[in-house]
């Protein structure tokens, strides 16, 4: 899972995201956001906001993602309405995105060190590996909220095609899958991601992540990176 | 096979909804997916429309000249906003926004007015400039306003909104420079924008103890344009533990105060303040810890007169004297989907001899909770405010549900309480309401 977790996805990147979000009644919602990323060393500092529905337009997110173990990820929020940029917790990525079914530990992805890995080796095979990830403490389950993750991994490219997250509640399963990979500029970047929300075997809700334009290392100024720049980016 | 199994087995059969595991994994959508937006440059435009209704619980108190006599529909009110958005390839960015507002039970049914609309250009990576009317907001606290006084508030319908829901914009130019773990902003006010409040006589009407005296009120405005802005400016430096402001400004209070009586009029001022203070947050935990510090020189505090006695006596009704206000709060996201919000603010006026209309040292809080379920569909909030010394408060309940995307009902009701010695909010303590509303977005 460390070569998952660093393998190369480019100095800087720009994209742009569709959410398509469905409840179990089939109604539907959708959320169109930016995503900017760039690379300080291991050290990742990302920027996302809300480009529609028009009610959330303009909230942003901006994140610094540190690779030293134990160090607490630092996070900002933009209120279009307060005009104000304020400091968000990240001890818990527990909670849900947006109204999706990716949580916040989802998107940032999960911290390798907090986990257990054991390879099932009765569903591996040479160009896939099954790795079971079991949470190190209680506290780790409370801060994502699964009790075991179940990852399909590439191992041509370094990325992990399906996964099973258990949820803390009885019965409740998320299955997260990716389709449509293409490499754009060394990087392998699927066209489609999903993550199906079940309770007992069935559906309660599911969102699909469909990629827009992208751009690997794209020329992202520093500043883009502040709290200013979360301001002006997500106007 | 056991019977528990044979029995599992047999609902699977029979439940043809039920999948098997593999199935979660296979695309869940058979039709195409649908493009991203183009977010390059272009005007866009956007929109929303809020109905709200009111309907008040109780009668009003007899002792003030209100306009309405019985329970029933208060207010039936519409808010359209229009916004034109222009983003240039070149970091130059427009927005004209327009608000228009009718409400069918007010005498005063509808007013029109310019929303948030500027121009804002980046000339360099770290600089911004951004001027036209505008939100700035510069403390931490969701609820009070401390160092942070730049924005009006419409305070129509006390209570009924947050904060972020009344903030006005005002006219200012803003320049901002910011580098990784700093920033700084200064800022110059264009216009002066008094915060909006509810028509004469109307339920939320603050000067509603001077309504019944035979005197006409005289609002004196102060001179702010653009060769004579206030200003405002803020340090920001931001650590891995928590983020840190310093401000200061020299700037007009929002709320207008009775301060000489004439023949026939009552004058009513605002104050011209110099403002000093401090803010800070500390990531703990899953609490985010928050504290806010302004001290302020120029407020207008009411002297110790009222009713019959400032007609008798014409010698200035306000006084100018200094104030320190702290806030202490935090926000709590440990519990999945909710959120917990605390603000306790302490005001202490110093410098003033003589007998206040006010008390010196007051005490206010903050209690709000939040829980959203369903995917954010339906979001739940109760919040309550209290006045320690007033022994006065504000419970309020409200549920927001989305419908889809771009429509959204709400509906709650309002609490007031106050003692019967209570300055603040005795003359509101009768409009308990429920309300009910929708926003549509486009």
């Amino acid at each position: 899972m460390t070569d998952v977790d660093n393998r190369y996805r480019g100095d800087s990147w720009s994209m742009d995201v569709y959410l398509l979000l469905t409840d179990e009644n089939g109604r539907e919602r959708e959320r169109t956001l930016r995503m900017l990323g760039k690379m300080y060393g291991d050290d990742e500092r990302t920027l996302t906001y809300v480009r529609a529905p028009s009610r959330l337009r303009g909230t942003g997110i901006l994140t610094y993602d540190w690779a030293e173990p134990g160090r607490n990820n630092e996070s900002w929020l933009y209120l279009p309405d307060l005009g104000r940029v304020t400091r968000l917790t990240t001890a818990n990525r527990a909670d849900y995105f947006l109204g999706t079914d990716f949580t916040y530990g989802d998107l940032e992805g999960l911290e390798v060190e907090d986990f257990y890995y054991e390879v099932d080796s009765e569903l591996s095979n040479d160009n896939e590996v099954v790795v079971v990830a079991t949470p190190k403490s209680r506290e780790i389950v409370d801060k994502y909220g699964y009790t075991k993750i179940q990852y399909w991994v590439d191992t041509e490219k370094d990325v992990y095609t399906k996964a099973q997250y258990w949820l803390e509640n009885e019965g409740w399963i998320k299955y997260y899958s990716q389709f449509d990979f293409e490499q754009i500029d060394g990087v392998w970047l699927s066209g489609r991601e999903q993550m199906v929300m079940t309770r007992n075997n069935r559906r309660v809700h599911s969102t699909i992540l469909t990629r827009g334009e992208v751009a690997i290392n794209p020329d992202i100024p520093d500043n883009t990176f502040t709290t200013n720049g979360l301001e002006r980016a997500a106007e | 096979m056991t019977l528990r199994n044979w029995s599992a087995a047999m609902l699977l059969f029979f439940w043809g909804y039920a999948a098997a595991a593999e199935d979660f994994f296979q695309i869940t959508e058979d039709k195409p997916s649908r493009a991203v937006e183009d977010t390059g440059g272009g005007v866009e435009f956007s929109g929303s429309l809020t109905h709200r209704f009111h309907y008040a619980l109780t009668n009003q108190r007899d002792q003030f000249a209100f306009r309405r006599e019985g329970t029933g529909a208060v207010s039936n009110r519409y808010d359209l906003l229009l916004e034109a958005r222009y983003r240039s390839e070149n970091n130059v960015n427009m927005q004209l926004a327009g608000l228009a507002s009718y409400d069918a039970e007010l005498e005063d049914a509808s007013y029109m007015e310019v929303d948030q609309s500027y121009i804002e250009w980046g000339p360099t990576p770290s600089l911004n400039i951004k001027s036209g009317r505008q939100i700035i907001s510069l403390g931490e606290s969701n609820y009070f306003q401390l160092a942070d006084r730049i924005n009006p508030v419409d305070e129509r319908a006390f209570g009924l909104s947050e904060l972020s829901e009344t903030l006005l914009p005002v006219a200012a130019s803003r320049l901002s420079y910011y580098q990784s773990r700093w920033g700084v902003d200064l800022i110059a006010l264009h216009e002066f924008r008094p915060n909006h409040y509810d028509e004469p006589y109307g339920d939320f009407d603050p000067y509603i103890e001077f309504r019944d005296m035979p005197l006409e009120i005289q609002e004196n405005r102060p001179d702010v344009s653009l060769t004579s802005p206030d200003v405002a400016g803020r340090f920001f430096l931001s650590r891995p533990w928590g983020d840190i402001a310093l401000f200061a400004s020299r700037l007009h209070g929002r709320e207008a105060r009775p301060t000489a009586v004439s023949e026939n009029t009552l004058h009513f001022d605002y104050s011209e303040l110099t403002l000093m203070g401090a803010s800070a947050n500390r990531v703990l935990g899953s609490w985010l810890l928050k504290s806010e510090y302004a001290y302020s020189d120029g407020d207008l505090y009411l002297r110790d007169y009222s009713g019959e006695r400032a007609m008798q006596d014409s010698n200035a009704l306000s006084v100018t004297g200094s104030t320190h206000r702290w806030m202490v709060g935090g926000r709590y996201t440990g519990a999945r989907n909710l959120t917990l919000d605390l603000e306790i603010l302490s005001s202490h006026i110093v410098s003033v001899d003589g007998p206040l209309g006010e008390d010196r040292t007051q005490l206010k809080g903050v209690a709000s909770i939040e829980r959203q379920m369903l995917n954010e569909k339906l979001v739940a909030n109760l919040t309550y405010m209290g006045w320690e010394d007033n022994l006065a408060s504000m419970v309020r309940v409200r549920l927001d549900y989305a419908l889809q995307d771009d429509v959204v009902v709400f509906a709650g009701a309002v609490n007031y309480s106050a003692s019967a010695e209570d300055q603040m909010l005795a003359p509101y303590r009768n409009n308990d309401r429920m309300f009910v509303g929708f926003t549509l977005s486009f």
